[in-house]
C-alpha cells in the first residue's frame, strides 16, 4: 500500500514537470478500480474521507477505496482526537468511568495523563500493536464554559447540566456547528437531582417544596419554623456558577436569594455536603450524585405525597426535582471512535456504569400494582364530585392487570411540548419497540392531568396529550411493524394525582402520560 | 492433568531414590486427609539436577483426595544428600552407588535445600497471608504479583519473606519471582473479598505519591484520615469500625514497586457515608517537572474494575515539597446501607 503510494506519487511528480502542477493531492480509487475520485484531502476521522472535489466536498467510505497520492493519510498511524469540556458534576468521575469501560469494551487499555484535576487526557492504546488509537482531552469546569469551548472550535463534545441556552444555539449556528436544540444534537447521559440533606444527627426526615422556597427567600431561618427545636438555620448553597447552583436557582424560582440568616456559598457540591454533615443546625441543597456523609431528606407535600429521591422516581420525573444531565455534540463528523463511543453511551454496559458512580441511570423498570397501592389509595381517598366511584373502578379495572413502566411523559411548564427527558423517552421507546422487545404486548398511553378547571375537560386534554404522545412515538418508531404490537390510549384526568394541585411544581407533576403494558388482548 | 503430573513426578523423583515405600507411605498419609479442604492450596518449585525430571511438583487436590500442606514436606520423608564437598572420601566415592542417582539438589551454605516455596492462608479483612521461604536467595529482591497487583518485597538473611496482602480478587493466585527467574506460586480462595470495596494505588520508585481515605466526613489529621501515616490495622476494619491502608513493597530496595492498598468494609459497616479518596503526589527533588507512572485498580462490591495507567506530570522543581492534590482520579466509596 504503502508502495502504491510512493509508485503514484513519483508518477505524479514526473506527471508534474509535464503538466501544470494541480491542486489534487489524493486519489480515491474503488476496490475494483471502476471509479476514481482526485481531490484535496480535507480530512480522515479513521473511517471516512472527505474530499474537495471539482464535484464538491464529497465523503467516501475508507473501507470501499484505495487511497493514493502524497495527501494520503497513514492509516496504521491515525490517533482519533477529540475534546470533552463542561460541567464538574459529568466531567469529575462520571465521563471518565464510562470512557475506561468503553476503552475496556473495545479491548483498549486507556491510560489517564493527568495535569491536575481539571485538566487530563485520555490516551487509548491497542494492546495488539502497542499504537495508540484514540487522545481524548478533558476540561472540566462549568456548563457555560463547555459551551464556549464548543463554540471556539476547543471542543468536541459539552457535559451540560441544562438544555442549551437560546443565545448558545443562536451562536452555534452563527459557527456552523449545526441546530443544537434539535434531537440528533444531545443525548441524556444520567439522571440526577437535586436534593435538600441535613446532617445525620439531625431529626429532620422530610420538607416540603414550599419550606425549602421559603427557607431560600428569607421567610423561614429558624428550624422552630418547621417542627424543630429553636435554632437558626444553617443556609447551605451551591453558588450560581455551578451547575447545581444554577439548576437550584432555574427550578425554585430562586434567583433572588435572601436567606434571612445569611447563606454559606459552595462551589463544589463534595465541600457543601461534607460542611452540612459536620453541623446538625445545617440544611443544605446538593445534587444526588453527591449525598457524601449528609442525609437526603424527602420532599412532603401537604397533602400527604412524599417524594424520596428514588431512581425509579428520577426515571419516572415523579421526583419533582430531577436533572436530566446532557452530552451535546456538534452537526459535524467526529472521528470514528468518538461516534463509537456515542453509540456506546447507550448500551446496557454504560448504563451499568453510570449506576455505580451514584447516578441514575435509564433502563426501563416495571413498577408493579403492589408498589403503587400509596398512588391508588390517594386516589380513592380523594375521590368525591368530581371523580366518581365508577370511573375509579373502570381505572382500576383497565390497569390492574398491566404494569407500569418507567418511561414516563411531561410537559414544559405551560406548555404542551415534551421536557427534555421526556423527548428522550420518546427515542428509547421508539428504539425499543423496533427492536420487538414489547412485541404481543398491548402498550397503553394513560394520560392525567391536574384538577384545575372541571374533571371532564380535565379528562379531554389528558387524552389529547396520550394521544400526542402516542404519535410522537409512532413518528419515531420509523420501522416498527404495527402488527406486532398494539398500542392504546386512555386517559383518566386528574383521577390520580401525584402531588397536590395548590402549587404550580405540583401541577407540573401531575400533568404526565404514563406507560403501561400488558399482554396484547386478542 | 496437574494431578498426573505430580502423580508422575513424584513417582519417578522417589523411585529413582529405590524407596518404593515411601511412595505408599506418602499415599497413606494422603488419604487420611480424604474430605479435608484446606482453602489454601501450595505449589512449590524444587530445584532438580536432572534434566529429564520435571520441575515442577505441583499438588492438585482438587481430584480424588487431598494432601496436607506443605506437600514438599509430606514428598520428603527419604534423607536428603548433604553437599558432597562436606564428605569424607570414601563417602564421596560411593557416589557410584546406588543413591548416586540422586539429583544433586542444590543448598545454602546452611544445608537448606534451595526450593523456592510460597504459601498462603486468609488472614482476616480479605487478607492473605503469604509465607515465601527460599534459603538460597539471602536479602535478595522478589517481586510478589497477584493479577495487575505488584510490590517488591527483600527477603531476610535466612531467605524469608512473611506478608500480609490485600486479595485483588476472590481466587487469588500469587506468585513470586526473584530475579534469576526462580518463581513459585500460591492460590488461596478469598470468600469475604466481596464485604470490601477497595483501592489500590501502584507505581514504582521515589515517586513521593499518596493514597488518602477521609472517612465520614474527616479532615486531615482527624481519626477518620487514613494514609500510610495513619494506615490502622486490618483488624479494624475486620470489627465493621472503619478500613484501613496497606503498604506493600520495600523502600531500601532501588527502583522497587509498590502499592498502597486501601480496605473499607463496605458490606459489613452499618453507617452510612462517603468516604473520599485522593491522591496526593508530593513535589520532590526526584519527581519534580517529571512524569511519574501509576497504575490504580479498584474493587467495588466484589468487582474488578479495568485497570487504569496513569501518568501525572509533577509541577516544576520551584515547588519542592508541595503538593499535586486529586481529588477526582480515584472514584468516593459510598456507603448505603444493604
Amino acid at each position: 500500500m504503502r508502495v502504491l503510494c510512493a509508485v503514484v506519487y513519483a508518477a505524479l511528480f514526473l506527471l508534474s514537470l509535464a503538466a501544470p502542477l494541480r491542486a489534487q493531492d489524493v486519489t480515491l480509487t474503488s476496490r475494483d478500480g471502476a471509479v476514481e475520485v482526485g481531490g484535496t484531502l480535507l480530512g480522515y476521522d479513521g473511517e471516512f474521507f472527505r474530499v474537495d472535489t471539482i464535484y464538491g466536498v464529497l465523503t467516501l467510505d475508507g473501507s470501499g477505496v484505495v487511497c493514493s497520492g502524497p495527501g494520503c493519510p497513514d492509516l496504521e498511524a491515525y490517533i482519533a482526537e477529540f475534546n470533552i469540556s463542561g460541567s464538574q458534576t459529568l466531567g469529575a468521575t462520571l465521563m471518565p468511568a464510562l470512557l475506561e469501560s468503553f476503552a475496556a469494551s473495545q479491548q483498549l487499555t486507556a491510560r489517564r495523563i493527568v495535569t491536575d484535576d481539571s485538566q487530563f487526557t485520555y490516551e487509548m492504546t491497542s494492546p495488539a500493536t502497542g499504537l495508540v488509537v484514540a487522545r481524548i482531552g478533558f476540561r472540566v469546569a462549568t456548563t457555560d464554559q463547555g459551551f464556549t469551548d464548543l463554540l471556539s472550535g476547543e471542543a468536541d463534545m459539552v457535559l451540560s447540566m441544562r438544555e442549551v441556552s437560546e443565545v448558545e444555539a443562536q451562536s452555534a449556528v452563527e459557527a456552523g456547528l449545526g441546530d443544537l436544540t434539535a434531537a440528533a444534537r444531545s443525548r441524556i447521559v444520567a439522571l440526577d437531582a437535586l436534593v435538600p440533606v441535613v446532617a445525620r444527627s439531625n431529626q429532620r426526615r422530610s420538607v416540603s417544596l414550599d419550606q425549602v422556597s421559603d427557607i431560600l427567600s428569607g421567610e423561614i431561618s429558624n428550624w422552630e419554623h418547621l417542627g424543630g427545636r429553636d435554632a437558626p438555620i444553617n443556609l447551605h448553597i451551591p453558588s450560581a456558577e455551578s451547575g447545581v447552583g444554577s439548576a437550584l436557582r432555574l427550578r425554585l424560582s430562586a434567583n433572588a436569594l435572601k436567606p434571612a440568616g445569611g447563606m454559606i456559598l459552595h462551589a463544589n457540591s463534595a465541600d457543601l455536603v461534607d460542611a452540612v454533615a459536620s453541623d446538625p443546625f445545617a440544611l443544605g441543597i446538593t445534587r444526588l450524585s453527591e449525598l457524601g456523609t449528609a442525609r437526603p431528606l424527602a420532599l412532603s407535600g401537604d397533602c400527604g405525597f412524599d417524594f424520596a429521591a428514588r431512581p425509579v422516581a428520577l426515571k419516572t420525573e415523579d421526583y419533582p426535582l430531577t436533572l436530566p444531565l446532557f452530552l451535546y455534540t456538534p452537526a459535524r463528523r467526529l472521528p470514528k471512535t468518538a461516534r463509537e463511543f456515542l453509540g456506546y453511551l447507550g448500551t446496557p454496559a454504560a448504563q451499568r456504569v453510570v449506576a455505580r458512580t451514584g447516578f441514575v441511570d435509564q433502563r426501563v423498570e416495571e413498577i408493579s400494582l403492589q408498589q403503587q397501592g400509596e398512588r391508588f389509595a390517594n386516589a380513592i381517598a380523594r375521590a368525591g364530585e368530581e371523580i366518581q366511584l365508577p370511573e375509579l373502578q373502570r381505572m382500576v379495572s383497565e390497569l390492574r392487570h398491566a404494569r407500569r413502566l418507567s418511561i414516563t411523559f411531561r410537559f414544559k411548564r405551560g406548555s404542551t411540548a415534551l421536557d427534555a427527558q421526556s423527548r428522550a423517552n420518546v427515542r428509547q421507546l421508539a428504539v425499543l419497540l423496533e427492536s420487538g422487545y414489547f412485541d404481543d404486548e398491548e402498550l397503553l398511553f394513560v394520560g392525567f392531568s391536574d384538577g384545575e378547571g372541571a374533571a371532564s375537560s380535565n379528562k379531554r386534554i389528558s387524552m389529547r396529550r396520550a394521544n400526542a404522545v402516542r404519535a410522537a412515538v409512532r413518528e419515531e418508531a420509523v420501522t416498527l411493524d404495527r402488527s406486532r404490537i398494539t398500542l392504546s390510549v386512555e386517559a383518566f384526568g386528574e383521577a390520580m394525582p401525584m402531588a397536590c394541585d395548590d402549587t404550580e411544581w405540583g401541577r407540573q407533576v401531575n400533568r404526565r402520560v404514563e406507560l403501561w403494558h400488558r399482554p396484547a388482548q386478542r | 492433568m496437574d494431578k498426573k503430573r505430580y502423580l508422575i513426578a513424584g513417582a519417578t523423583f522417589l523411585a529413582s531414590l529405590g524407596a518404593g515405600y515411601a511412595v505408599q507411605n506418602s499415599g497413606a498419609i494422603a488419604s487420611q486427609f480424604v474430605g479435608d479442604a484446606p482453602t489454601a492450596r501450595v505449589t512449590a518449585t524444587i530445584e532438580l539436577a536432572s534434566a529429564n525430571l520435571p520441575k515442577v511438583i505441583s499438588s492438585d487436590s482438587t481430584k480424588g483426595f487431598r494432601i496436607p500442606s506443605p506437600p514438599a514436606e509430606s514428598l520428603t520423608p527419604v534423607p536428603r544428600l548433604p553437599d558432597a564437598e562436606g564428605l569424607s572420601e570414601r563417602v564421596r566415592r560411593g557416589e557410584t552407588l546406588p543413591v548416586a542417582a540422586v539429583p544433586a539438589t542444590t543448598h545454602s551454605a546452611f544445608g537448606l535445600p534451595c526450593d523456592v516455596e510460597l504459601t498462603s492462608h486468609n488472614a482476616g479483612a480479605a487478607m492473605v497471608q503469604l509465607s515465601l521461604s527460599a534459603a538460597c536467595h539471602l536479602n535478595e529482591p522478589v517481586e510478589i504479583r497477584q493479577g495487575d497487583l505488584v510490590f517488591t518485597m527483600n527477603t531476610s538473611n535466612t531467605g524469608a519473606v512473611e506478608v500480609s496482602v490485600p486479595a485483588m480478587s476472590r481466587d487469588a493466585v500469587y506468585t513470586a519471582i526473584f530475579k534469576d527467574g526462580k518463581t513459585a506460586t500460591t492460590e488461596v480462595t478469598v470468600d469475604d473479598l466481596a464485604e470490601y470495596d477497595r483501592v489500590a494505588l501502584l507505581w514504582e520508585g521515589e515517586s513521593g505519591l499518596h493514597l488518602h481515605a477521609l472517612e465520614y466526613g474527616a479532615q486531615h489529621g482527624e481519626n477518620g484520615h487514613v494514609w500510610s501515616g495513619a494506615p490502622r490495622s486490618a483488624n479494624y476494619a475486620a470489627r465493621a469500625r472503619g478500613g484501613f491502608l496497606a503498604r506493600l513493597g520495600d523502600p531500601h530496595i532501588e527502583n522497587a514497586k509498590f502499592a498502597e492498598v486501601y480496605s473499607f468494609p463496605s458490606g459489613s459497616t452499618a453507617r452510612e457515608g462517603a468516604v473520599r479518596l485522593s491522591v496526593e503526589a508530593e513535589v520532590t527533588a526526584y519527581t519534580c517537572d517529571q512524569d511519574i507512572m501509576a497504575k490504580s485498580l479498584q474493587i467495588r462490591r466484589g468487582e474488578l474494575y479495568p485497570a487504569l495507567d496513569i501518568t501525572l506530570s509533577i509541577p516544576e522543581c520551584s515547588g519542592l515539597g508541595d503538593f499535586l492534590v486529586l481529588k477526582n482520579l480515584l472514584q468516593d466509596l459510598s456507603i448505603a446501607q444493604n
